[in-house]
Parts: C-alpha cells; structure tokens; sequence
C-alpha cells in the first residue's frame, strides 16, 4: 500500500487526468430516481408478503399431511393381526369338524366360511340400528338364520 | 474513501428501510450513473445498470451489514450490472442493435469543444479494462485500494491498469491534443 501512496503521475498524465476530471458528464435523467425508488420499495413490499406466503405455504403442507395421515390411520388395520389363512374352504371346514365332530357339516362349512371372508377384510365399527335394515339382525349367530314370522 | 455515515446507512439498507435507499440513491446515483455510461455508452443501459445495483442491494440486503467498504461492493454490484447489460445487448439482432453513441458529444464549433469530443472518442477507443479503470477513478473517484476489491486485484496492479490506461490515452490524443 505505500508503494500506492508514493505513487506519482509524470506531469503530462497529470495533466491529462485533470482533464479528464473535468471534462463535462451526463447526469442522469431526473425520472431514473422514480424509478429505481419505486423498483425499491415494490421490490421491499414483495420480500414482506413473501414471508406471509411461506407461512401460508407451511401451514397448507401441515393440514395436507394432517388429511392424509388420517386416511392412512382410517384405513389400516388397527389390530395388527397377521393376515389369515388362504386355506381352500373344504379343508377349513374339514378342520372344524375334526374338532367338533358334532357340528353339523353345513354349519362348519358356514363357520368356514365366515373365517375366510373374516381373514380378508378390514375390521370395521359395529353398525348399530341401521344394520338391521341391511338384514344382519335376522341372524342368531348361536343359531343360524332366525325363522320369518 | 468510506463516507462516514455509511455504517447507519447500511443498518438502514439492511432492515429494508425505503428512506435509507433513497439516502443511497441521492447519494451514490450520479457516480454510478457515469462510470456505467463509461463502461457502457448508452443512457438506457446504463439507466438499466444502477437500476439493477439497486434491486440486487434489495435482495441481498440481509448480508449488508457484513460489507465494510460500500462504494467498493456498490461499484463492483454495478461492475456485474453492466456486464449483464453489455450481453443483453450483445445477445440483440444487428437490426435492432442502434450504432449512435450516446456519450458522442455534439459537433464542436470552438477549440475546447473539438479537444472534448477528441477526448471522448479516445476514451470510447480504449480497451475495456481501461476505459473501466479510468471511470472507476476519475468518475467513481474511488481509491486503487477500492478500484482493486471492484476489479478483483490488489491496489497497486490497479494503481498500473490506471497509469497504463492515462498513457494509451495520451498516445491516442497525439497530434490532436497535448496537454
């Protein structure tokens, strides 16, 4: 740096310096500062929408994945359970009835049935009142379909 | 040299304060303005060049107040400014592309207006890492020190460019004008 502080121009360049110094320059144009002022503070009110934005955008990206984990949750089995057999019915029913000889046959097939179909579907709450409309409340599940008055 | 109430004015800068840049703007336009002229000889672009120093103050404002010289980073903001300028404009069809000169002073009809444009049409012949050192001295009157962090080298290889260029310019100038 004090080689730059020593540093001396030959007279002539000097000269020429000082004249570039003083020769006439342009100004710029009155409306430039409008400009540019008004680009500033566009530019400036952008930056602070922009934070509101990005909350926006996080708060729409939580409720998003809030929804969609609650489909996942609605449509998992909660229990669990390993899935159950895919044993043909026939051999099913042939199990229970080595178990409960006294069962008639087309009640173990039934029981079978009921335990394949079971092993296959997703859990769901019990109906309530409306499951009779759907013709379930004319099943005695201790003895097979209730007789029609 | 660094004016001395730069420091408010980049707190200002850095909290996005509208005032602060119309501070900058009064203060710092007109030498932008000129050396973007010398560097790129057109009204518009070089309008469009402090325009753009002033957007990009806008966007990288949070950083501002880790910068210590503020008119060597506003000079090398319009430096990359004019750059970009200088390649829209080379990026333009011939046809559109205007041949006039806009730093072309009008035809002189006394001596010292004559040694004017003579001046000015030796300075439009410099190379342009020239013609750049000389406006950043004479037009942006900034340091070497500060000529040197715009350019991207050390003080005294700025001090040489200068020299460098003030003599090609005066070789330039012979037989028309002697100092």
């Amino acid at each position: 740096m004090a080689a730059m502080t020593n540093w001396q121009l030959p007279g002539d360049l000097q000269r020429l310096e000082h004249r570039l110094a003083g020769r006439p320059r342009e100004e710029p144009l009155a409306a430039l500062r409008g400009r540019v002022t008004a680009g500033v503070e566009a530019a400036l009110r952008r930056q602070r929408s922009g934070g509101w934005w990005m909350l926006a955008a996080a708060a729409a990206a939580v409720l998003i994945w809030l929804n969609l984990s609650l489909s996942a949750t609605n449509a998992t089995d909660g229990t669990l359970r390993p899935r159950g057999t895919r044993e043909p019915v026939e051999q099913i029913a042939r199990q229970i009835e080595q178990l409960l000889p006294d069962l008639p046959r087309e009640e173990a097939r039934r029981h079978a049935v009921l335990y394949r179909s079971g092993s296959e579907l997703i859990p769901c709450p019990e109906l309530g009142p409306r499951s009779w409309a759907l013709g379930l409340g004319s099943w005695d599940l201790d003895a097979g379909p209730r007789p029609k008055a | 040299m660094e004016h001395p109430d730069s420091e408010p004015l980049l707190v200002g800068l850095a909290g996005g304060d509208a005032r602060a840049f119309g501070l900058l703007y009064d203060r710092f336009a007109g030498r932008l303005y000129q050396v973007a002229m010398s560097m790129l000889s057109r009204r518009e672009d070089a309008e469009d060049a402090v325009q753009e120093v002033f957007a990009a103050l806008v966007r990288s404002r949070q950083r501002l107040g880790a910068v210590r010289d503020l008119q060597a980073y506003l000079f090398a903001a319009l430096r990359r400014a004019a750059a970009r300028c200088a390649n829209r404009r080379a990026r333009l069809p011939p046809a559109l592309e205007t041949a006039v000169h806009e730093t072309a002073a009008p035809s002189g009809q006394d001596g010292e207006s004559s040694l004017r444009e003579d001046l000015a049409a030796a300075l439009r012949t410099l190379p342009a890492q020239q013609r750049e050192v000389i406006a950043l001295k004479i037009d942006g009157e900034l340091t070497f020190a500060q000529i040197g962090q715009v350019m991207g080298t050390s003080g005294n290889t700025a001090a040489s460019r200068y020299r460098y260029a003030l003599e090609k310019l005066r070789q330039l100038l012979e037989g028309e004008w002697r100092p």
